[in-house]
């Protein structure tokens, strides 16, 4: 990997300071760039043979920088980045793309947000070029129209018959959500696994009274802090080189035009927010029950976890996950799942999410007996012995390091994988390093690596633990009868 | 452009039987990366569809078996004896083939739908033949024993998925549309019949009646080791099956699941009270893959609300209306039917607008000519986005394979270009008024007043 800063590539069009670093990818063949320059904007291209690209840019704001009062705003704005710019009015980009057979979406996460374009090219790159003139347009130069946005209203009014626009798009969202069993507990969790007035404490969708009453304005003013090419991460995969690709993709974000200053993305929030595991209070309640009109009963276990750029961290834990409950082969699949004559269980999985103020660690699953804490307490049995007694094997370690090897061979089989990958390792880990090397740290990852992680941070008394229980069985809907 | 097929051949590839053929004139031009593809059936039976490509890191073999839920001698049998396919063998317990296929890493996607199996197997290339090893394993020896405790798993995995209202309101169209027929087979219907599945010689018969290399077709993509001879290793791993007799579909099968038809329309709800919002399915019969309106109603589903955020139903009903956050319709053909459908998950009180707009957008479909643009735009985007679609190993094999299993030939699916690009926007609103201005089912699952 070679460093090395200054103007070389492109010099004459440049005005700004950049740092141009060649990396090449897990299982890539030729090699790719990072350039970053001196305003905090940062364009990566990696090269792919084939016939489709993906361009994203990923904007390094979520629900991270929200408050109670504009909870969702950041989910919001984005639904509302595809109604149109001064060049482009509302309808136009979506049908541009989809008519070249583009898939254009876009996601907002507790620390990031994200928009992409993954199309065919083109013989002449041509249609690549329409797609990046229209999705740089749409993130520096989105105009947020009123119509679009709809008036405000009051979302619990069964008698309000107003117009409903994006508004009330979001808040049907919210209903799906609701009505998801996965989202119930998650959400519970969620709740418990931070304090009061954490920003991770938050859904990310917001709620009905916040969309519902949340002026134009907020979101204008939003969009201006968080929308400009500092906060911005491009990514582009693709046949292409990066001589022609650069000054057009400066000239399409119009980067030069952004002054230094606005560079960083206010570390400070790491001091207002330090490791959430040390904000929550020994008393505080770490089980929550809540029912549902559900025929099955859902759990999740949570613990937190180690930083996001821990990446010795990050990994063992990812390991032990697996080995716990990641694989068919995995202990508790074996054990709760696929052994007993009369299981309990449906499934139960593990594994680790990554956030910028730390991660968390969960496990899951679906219980069918109605002994609920019964079932529950197989789990915990399950893993002290897989903490204490009959730790991770090598046997255990070698298959769970080949599968994580062939992980990063399918996320480089595509564009989008590849883009997403890298987008995720920036906003999140704080780096491309952490995509970059997590293949090669896999190496010298060992026994006791793994071990200690899972004793360090999967403490009994420092887990949460939530549950979706069917409501009283007379009155649970037997399943599609 | 007259494409000889066999000179394009990655050389270390020795066919057995080989059979190239001429694909017709202009025709690969158009669908990137089927040149390359040979086709040959080899000495077990099997059809084998070969396309190497380099730039993916794994390499994927599909085996599709024709006939899926139609060779069902209890509905569901299907779809248990795929999930006993990895429950163990003569040579491996449950555990030894978990451990085997975790060891690989081996990715494989085991399914049935209404007209085939299939094993789709993903790995690295260095695993191509421990890989076939596990795939041989659970074609010839798998045990079934453990049916018993898999009807109960089954159940318990049905009743999570019922916990979903959009799995519930498609559950119960599709049952309701296709009802007492193989196609009708979903995860609640499997719960009614699943103590009809009683004994070993059940379940075997199936097995051995599907799970046959003469039964097979075969389609490999991606990247394999060089000197590898993919035929003598198929033919290795793939011998004539000795147990059982091949299970084919029965002409009254086929007879009862062509002739179904809607004769009137009707709603069916299923209530779920604490629901946030109303999910609904409306559902009309549609031709089958085979049938010449297949691609105008490819076409017209694409325009209509498959195509993504331009299409009508989603500018109309989500962002001039704001009634949902979900809105789409999708067209699927089948070998001997097939099935159009809109969905929608919206707020209870919404439920008349969105029925109404339903009717609004059919209805103009009906009486106005779709537009040049709009064709044009629709067409290019099924085009372009099977382009995208088309970029791993494992989607390339599974859309060949899916492909020749539904019947197509080569030059059909070669031709898929210029068939799109013949639909005109007469053929739209013909098929328009052919399939959805029919009685339809209207499945919903919600709170019981807004129903």
């Amino acid at each position: 990997m070679g460093v090395h800063s200054g103007e070389e590539n492109g010099a004459h069009i440049l005005k700004m300071q950049k740092t141009v670093t060649e990396f090449t990818i897990p299982f890539g063949a030729q090699p790719g760039y990072r350039l970053e320059y001196e305003n905090g904007y940062t364009f990566v291209f990696v090269p792919k043979k084939g016939g489709v690209f993906n361009i994203s840019t990923w904007v390094k704001t979520g629900s991270i920088h929200e408050t109670d009062t504009n909870n969702g705003i950041s989910h919001f704005l984005e639904h509302l980045m595809f109604k149109g710019t001064d060049r482009f009015k509302v309808g136009e980009f979506d049908r541009a793309m989809e008519s070249m057979g583009a898939i254009i979406n876009a996601a907002t996460w507790k620390d990031f947000t994200f928009y992409y374009v993954t199309g065919p090219k083109g013989e002449q790159n041509e249609q690549f070029a329409k797609a990046l003139d229209m999705h740089a347009d749409m993130m520096t130069g989105s105009v947020l129209p009123d119509a679009e946005i709809g008036p405000q209203y009051d979302p619990f009014d069964p008698d309000y018959d107003g117009p409903k626009r994006e508004r009330s798009v979001v808040i049907e969202e919210i209903g799906m959500r609701e009505d998801q069993p996965w989202t119930k507990v998650y959400n519970a969790i969620n709740d418990l696994m931070y304090p009061v007035g954490h920003p991770y404490q938050r859904d990310v969708i917001g709620t009905r009274e916040i969309i519902g009453n949340i002026p134009r304005e907020s979101i204008q003013q939003y969009y201006q802090q968080w929308y400009n090419p500092s906060q911005f991460v491009t990514i582009v995969v693709g046949d292409f080189d990066l001589e022609t690709l650069e000054p057009d993709v400066l000239k399409a974000f119009k980067v030069l035009e952004y002054p230094k200053t606005q560079r960083g993305d206010g570390a400070s929030l790491d001091d207002v927010f330090p490791q959430p595991s040390q904000l929550i209070g020994k008393d505080a309640p770490r089980e929550a029950r809540v029912e549902g009109e559900v025929g099955t009963s859902f759990f999740m276990m949570g613990w937190h976890g180690p930083q996001p750029d821990d990446i010795k961290g990050n990994i063992a834990l990812d390991i032990g996950a697996q080995v716990m409950a990641g694989a068919r082969s995995s202990r508790m699949h074996q054990n709760l799942v696929e052994k007993p004559e009369k299981p309990k269980f449906t499934f139960v999985g593990a594994g680790q999410q990554q956030f910028r103020l730390g991660n968390v660690f969960f496990i899951q699953g679906n219980i069918t007996e109605p002994d609920v804490d019964g079932a529950l307490a197989d789990v915990r049995s399950e893993l002290v012995d897989y903490l204490s007694n009959n730790p991770i094997t090598q046997d255990e370690l070698t298959r769970t390091l080949k599968k994580m090897k062939a992980e990063f061979a399918e996320t480089s089989e595509t564009a989008s994988g590849i883009a997403d990958a890298i987008g995720e390792s920036m906003t999140v880990a704080g780096s491309m390093e952490y995509y970059l090397n997590y293949l090669a740290v896999l190496e010298t990852v060992t026994l006791d690596d793994v071990r200690s992680a899972l004793l360090e941070y999967l403490c009994p008394e420092k887990m949460f633990t939530a549950m979706l229980l069917p409501q009283a069985v007379t009155e649970a809907s037997p399943a599609g009868v | 452009m007259n494409t000889n097929v066999s000179t394009q051949l990655n050389q270390s590839i020795q066919p057995m039987s080989s059979m190239p053929f001429d694909m017709a004139s202009g025709a690969v031009a158009s669908v990137t990366g089927l040149e390359k593809i040979e086709r040959q059936t080899l000495e077990n039976g099997m059809q084998l569809f070969v396309n190497p490509f380099d730039h993916a890191p794994r390499m994927s073999i599909y085996f599709f078996i024709p006939g899926g839920n139609l060779l069902d001698s209890v509905p569901g049998m299907s779809d248990i004896v795929d999930r006993l396919l990895m429950k163990g063998t003569s040579n491996r317990t449950q555990e030894e083939m978990a451990l085997a296929i975790d060891q690989l890493s081996l990715e494989l996607d085991v399914d049935t739908r209404r007209d085939f199996s299939m094993i789709g197997a993903t790995f690295l290339p260095e695993d191509l033949e421990a890989s076939l090893d596990i795939v041989s394993d659970i074609v010839y020896n798998a045990t079934l024993e453990s049916f018993e405790r898999e009807k109960m798993v089954m159940v318990g995995e049905i009743q999570m998925e019922m916990d979903s209202p959009q799995a519930r309101a498609s559950d119960q169209m599709i049952r309701t549309v296709f009802a007492d027929t193989l196609y009708g087979v979903t995860s609640t219907v499997f719960l009614e019949h699943v103590e009809k599945i009683q004994t070993l010689e059940q379940l075997q018969t199936h097995y051995h009646g599907v799970y046959r290399p003469e039964n097979m077709i075969v389609s490999l993509a991606g990247k394999w080791p060089e000197n590898v001879n993919i035929e003598a290793l198929l033919a290795q791993y793939f011998p004539k099956k000795e147990q059982g007799e091949p299970l084919h579909v029965s002409t009254d099968v086929v007879k009862l699941v062509s002739s179904v038809t809607i004769p009137e329309s009707k709603v069916i709800t299923s209530p779920k009270e604490d629901s946030s919002q109303l999910n609904m399915y409306k559902a009309w019969l549609a031709p089958t893959v085979g049938h010449k309106d297949y691609y105008p109603l490819v076409v017209l589903n694409t325009l209509f609300g498959g195509g993504g955020l331009s299409s009508r139903l989603f500018l109309e009903l989500r962002d001039k209306q704001g009634l949902a956050y979900s809105v789409r319709s999708s067209y699927e053909g089948y070998r001997h039917s097939g099935l159009f459908s809109i969905y929608m998950g919206t707020e209870p009180s919404n439920k008349d607008k969105c029925l109404q707009g339903f009717e609004k957008e059919c209805e103009r479909l009906f009486n106005e000519i779709v537009s040049d643009k709009e064709l044009a735009e629709t067409k290019q985007n099924i085009l372009g986005r099977r382009t995208v679609f088309l970029e791993t190993a494992s989607q390339w094999a599974s859309y060949v394979g899916s492909n020749m299993t539904l019947g197509r030939n080569f030059e059909e699916m070669a031709q898929f270009a210029e068939r799109i690009q013949s639909v005109t926007a007469e053929d739209i609103q013909r098929v328009a008024k052919t399939y959805l201005d029919q009685p339809a089912v209207v499945s919903m699952v919600g709170p019981t007043e807004a129903m």
